[in-house]
């Protein structure tokens, strides 16, 4: 590998608690002298955030279209008129 | 609970785990939710959150849990719900599009912006990422998934896609600062 892949690789492993001993020392005492390492960890920090939120926001698709497959299958009629029961209630307090 | 123990050894699709948890915990939610007060709308909303940390925490990272998966979610549902209930909000959820505001540089960035504009620009380089970093998939699954020969190829993609993501979000963060400030 080139040698920016290979410190994003040496970087994930530290992000990732991956990293042991001297290997972890020697990265740490590189990121306070270096300043462009330390810059390209905290952006690679944010890019973990980033692919997260575009997970949860993919996974809250696929859970979006799997709740209105359960409540418009007819086969659920009845359960789901039970789970709607148990709000009707309040209307009326 | 059959269908639950069998999905959690993440085998299954997690549509068919989704569909099979809406099927076998939902309705016992959504009468929880229903006895504190809560709407039709808070369930549902309380119940796709306490999924996403199931998914995250059980079926991705392979959380041992002592309890099964209805346990599980139902605690999860309970605290998410009592959580905010006590604090007297309205409960909000769980948002993967949230705005998140960062400090960069003394600025204050809006990510999901970022996240939109980086979908259409990376749409491949973030499936891989999230293939692997959020669905914790191996990297034979992910060469299989993606095409590459190799296990090896698969890996120097990845931190290709890595590159590529964090340059675009540093120049997209930095710019969006310059137009806050």
């Amino acid at each position: 590998m080139r040698t920016s892949l290979n410190e994003i690789s040496l970087l994930d492993a530290y992000l990732h608690n991956e990293l042991m001993g001297e290997e972890k020392l020697l990265l740490e005492a590189r990121l306070i002298i270096e300043e462009q390492l330390k810059d390209h960890l905290f952006w690679q920090r944010q890019s973990y955030r980033f692919v997260r939120d575009y997970g949860r926001q993919n996974l809250r698709e696929q859970l979006q279209i799997v709740e209105e497959e359960f409540l418009g299958d007819p086969r659920n009629e009845t359960i789901i008129q039970r789970i709607k029961s148990y709000f009707k209630k309040r209307r009326f307090r | 609970m059959e269908v639950l123990e069998v999905c959690e050894k993440k085998a299954v699709v997690p549509k068919d785990l989704f569909r099979a948890l809406y099927r076998e915990v939902f309705p016992s939610v959504a009468q929880y939710i229903g006895k504190k007060g809560g709407t039709f709308e808070q369930a549902k909303d309380v119940f796709q959150d306490a999924l996403i940390i199931y998914y995250e925490q059980v079926v991705c990272h392979e959380k041992v849990i002592k309890v099964s998966g209805l346990a599980y979610i139902f605690g999860v549902v309970k605290h998410l719900w009592n959580h905010q209930y006590r604090l007297g909000i309205n409960y909000e959820p769980l948002r993967s599009d949230r705005e998140i505001v960062d400090e960069v540089a003394g600025g204050q960035v809006s990510n999901k912006r970022i996240l939109a504009l980086l979908t259409k620009a990376g749409d491949r380089c973030l499936k891989l990422l999230k293939a692997f970093y959020y669905d914790k998939s191996s990297m034979t699954e992910l060469a299989k998934q993606f095409g590459f020969r190799s296990e090896h190829s698969a890996t120097v993609q990845k931190f290709k896609c890595l590159e590529k993501i964090r340059s675009f979000i540093k120049v997209k963060s930095l710019h969006y600062e310059d137009f806050i400030e």
